[in-house]
Order: C-alpha cells, then structure tokens, then sequence
C-alpha cells in the first residue's frame, strides 16, 4: 500500500516527515493616535508649562503567529525632545484568530514643540535574524496652540485731573507654541455714570512686535491720562488683550 | 534666623503672592477650514480651549464677521445644548464643538468668519484709583467655503 505522498507504509512502522515553513515578514496594519488632545492625526498641546501624552498604537500582523516578533520600535522625525532614536514599544494582547498584536508606546509632547508634522515610523523585526523587518508610518500633526497669561489688574493709582499717571506694565506670557503678536485695546474707565475715554489710555506698544513661543514674555507700557474737568472716584474698566499668530 | 530677617522674607513672600497670575488663555486651533460646503448644508468643527490661571474662570463664546450667524457652540461632552459661555477649572481645558450650517441661500463664495473666546475681568479691587483690569480675547479664524457642489 503506497499513501498519497508517495511514502511506503509498511504495517506497525511510522515513516519520517519533513516540511520548513517560511519566514514572513510582520506587517504593521496600523498606526493610531489617542489621547487627550488627538483628534485623528491631529493633536493640540497643552500650553506651558504642560506636556501632553500621546499614546502610539501599531497593530502588527505576523503570519508566523504573534510569538514570531521579536520586538517593535517607533522613531519620529523631526525628533520631538526627549525621543530620538528608537522607542520601545509595548506588547499588548495577541489577537489569536487575526495573528495581530497591538503595540504601544505613550510620548509626553513638551508644550514648546513646534507645530508642524511629525512622521511616526514603526518597525517590527522578526525572530528570525534572516526575515526583513517589516514598517510602516503615519503623521502625527501637532497643531498651534495660542496662549497667554497676564498679571492682574493695571491700578494706575490716584491721579489730579490734567495728569497723567507714572507708566504702568502688563506682563503678558506667551504659554503656546508659536509665536505670536499682541492686539492692545484699551476701554473706556467709568465711576458710576463719569467715563473717562478709551482714548485716554496711551500705549507705545508696537503690533508688530512678537513675543517667542515657550513661556517668554513681554511688557505692554500703558499711562493714563486724566482730562481737566473729570469728577473724582474710583474709575474701572478693561484693556483687551487679542493675541494672534504671527 | 533673625526677626529681621523673617519680616522681610514675609513680606517678601507676600509681594510675590500678590503678582501671581490672575488669568489665563488658550485656543488650539487657531484657524480652521471647511471646505466643499453647500447651501443648507450642517458641518462641524471643534477648538480646545485651555484655562492655564491657578483660578476657574468663565469664557465667553461668540463670533463676527460674514456666516458667524451659522455658527453655534456646545460642550463636546454636551453636544445638543447650544451655549455661549463655558466654565473651565483652573490649570484645565475644555473641548468646544463648533456646528455651522450654511444657509439655505449663501451665495458661493468664502467666507471668514472669525470667533472670540475671551475672558471674564474678576470684580475690581482697586484700592481708590484708576484701575484697569485686562480682558484676554482669544480669535479663532474660520473659513468656509460655500461651492454648492453636491458629492
């Protein structure tokens, strides 16, 4: 009796069965985004001083089963601080059915990183030193962020009327990632139903003028004038500050 | 440490307290576009918006310019009750959700809106004088863009 293969069988006797299975490469079936700020591809950073967390995941498929990737590792150009080179990324569960795992890494982005984007690229390597790695990449797009801070209030003292103050300073901070000009709108002061005018209000400040990204700052000198003839009391009202991207 | 000294590294502390941060404010995007929109047509978009101050504070929404009227905001988390002023704790942010939808008869053209977030003023304090207190108006800029063409 000869079986199908071709293998003599002789009764009460086992024959030997050889068969080498081939390495494959793992392919990355997925990149994705997630976190607190990521909307898709996109994410917007949390201003100065924070950082945000960005969480990597690659869903990495083998068809030598998931126990075949030796490791998987994510690089991101231009380098975001803190992360050059390789990062190392964490196995999750194993799809068994799908031969899938998915792997994951978290990055904290510093608040200071320029917009613009960042290509994610993830490599898995096999066990077998003679299978080419498998890659693939996404881009993550860090968006601006517009933020400022200011110190309190401008209190321009006790003034006689036809007077003008000392100068004042508004400290403001830029928090974001770009740099940015600053708008500078004075409002009108008022006691009761006594206004002193917007216009009153004088600023040498230059629109032009940029303040950099990554928490520096700059001070916007303002002076009030007090016209002849103003009724006296305690005179409020604000001063807008419109921030914008240069 | 002298007495001296301890008065002076008080009053000391007290001068930097009194400086601190009073308010704080950021938007990400800054700008944003909806392409490819038709008359009659409902889009969406949304904006962070950070509250960086030590203290909560309210931040009022609005928006000018040519198609502001389309445009209505929500809490991301709350995305059927329209509002035009949010609440954010201090050294955090909320997601604004933008709907805009286009008028049933805009003509086919861009259009810029730009909105505003901006901050509420705390009460004045000043101790008898002139005191201004500074409003940060953050702007968004938008641009929709109303082709009428139908996909």
């Amino acid at each position: 009796m000869v079986a199908a293969v071709g293998v003599p069988i002789v009764n009460g006797e086992s024959a030997t069965a050889e068969a080498t299975v081939s390495g494959k490469s793992p392919v990355i079936n997925s990149i994705t985004f997630s976190g607190d700020g990521v909307s898709g591809t996109d994410v917007s950073l949390n201003p100065h001083p924070g950082t945000t967390s960005v969480t990597i995941t690659a869903v990495v498929y083998c068809e030598n089963g998931h126990n075949a990737v030796a490791g998987v590792t994510a690089n991101i150009l231009p380098v975001i601080v803190g992360y050059s080179g390789s990062i190392a990324m964490d196995k999750g569960t194993p799809d068994q059915q799908a031969h899938t795992c998915p792997y994951t890494t978290t990055i904290d982005i510093p608040s200071n990183t320029a917009k613009g984007g960042y290509n994610v690229t993830v490599t898995a390597t096999h066990n077998s030193g003679t299978v080419d790695p498998g890659t693939g990449s996404e881009t993550l797009t860090v968006l601006a962020t517009v933020a400022i801070a200011d110190l309190a209030a401008v209190e321009f003292g006790t003034i006689e009327p036809g007077e003008s103050s000392a100068a004042k300073t508004v400290r403001v901070t830029n928090l974001g990632n770009v740099d940015i000009t600053i708008g500078v709108a004075p409002g009108a002061l008022s006691h009761g139903g006594d206004t002193i005018s917007a216009g009153c209000i004088a600023t040498t400040w230059i629109l032009a003028t940029t303040i950099a990204a990554g928490n520096e700052y700059a001070d916007v000198p303002v002076t009030l004038t007090v016209p002849l003839g103003t009724p006296d009391g305690a005179y409020t009202g604000v001063i807008t500050f419109t921030p914008a991207e240069a | 440490m002298r007495k001296e000294e301890i008065v002076i590294l008080l009053i000391g502390l007290m001068m930097v307290l009194s400086c601190s941060t009073v308010q704080a404010v950021g938007v990400s995007p800054p700008s944003f576009t909806i392409s490819d929109t038709v008359e009659g047509g409902e889009y969406e978009s949304s904006i962070m918006v950070y509250n960086t101050a030590d203290a909560e504070g309210d931040y009022k929404l609005s928006a000018t310019g040519a198609g502001s009227e389309w445009i209505t905001f929500y809490r991301a988390e709350y995305p059927e009750t329209p509002v035009n002023k949010i609440h954010i704790k201090g050294h955090s942010k909320e997601r604004v959700l933008l709907k805009i939808k286009v008028a049933d008869d805009a003509p086919t053209m861009e259009y810029r809106p730009t909105i505003f977030v901006t901050t509420s003023p705390p009460e004045a304090t000043g101790g008898g004088g002139a005191v201004a207190q500074p409003v940060l108006q953050m702007p968004v800029s938008a641009t929709i863009l109303v082709t009428g063409t139908r996909h």
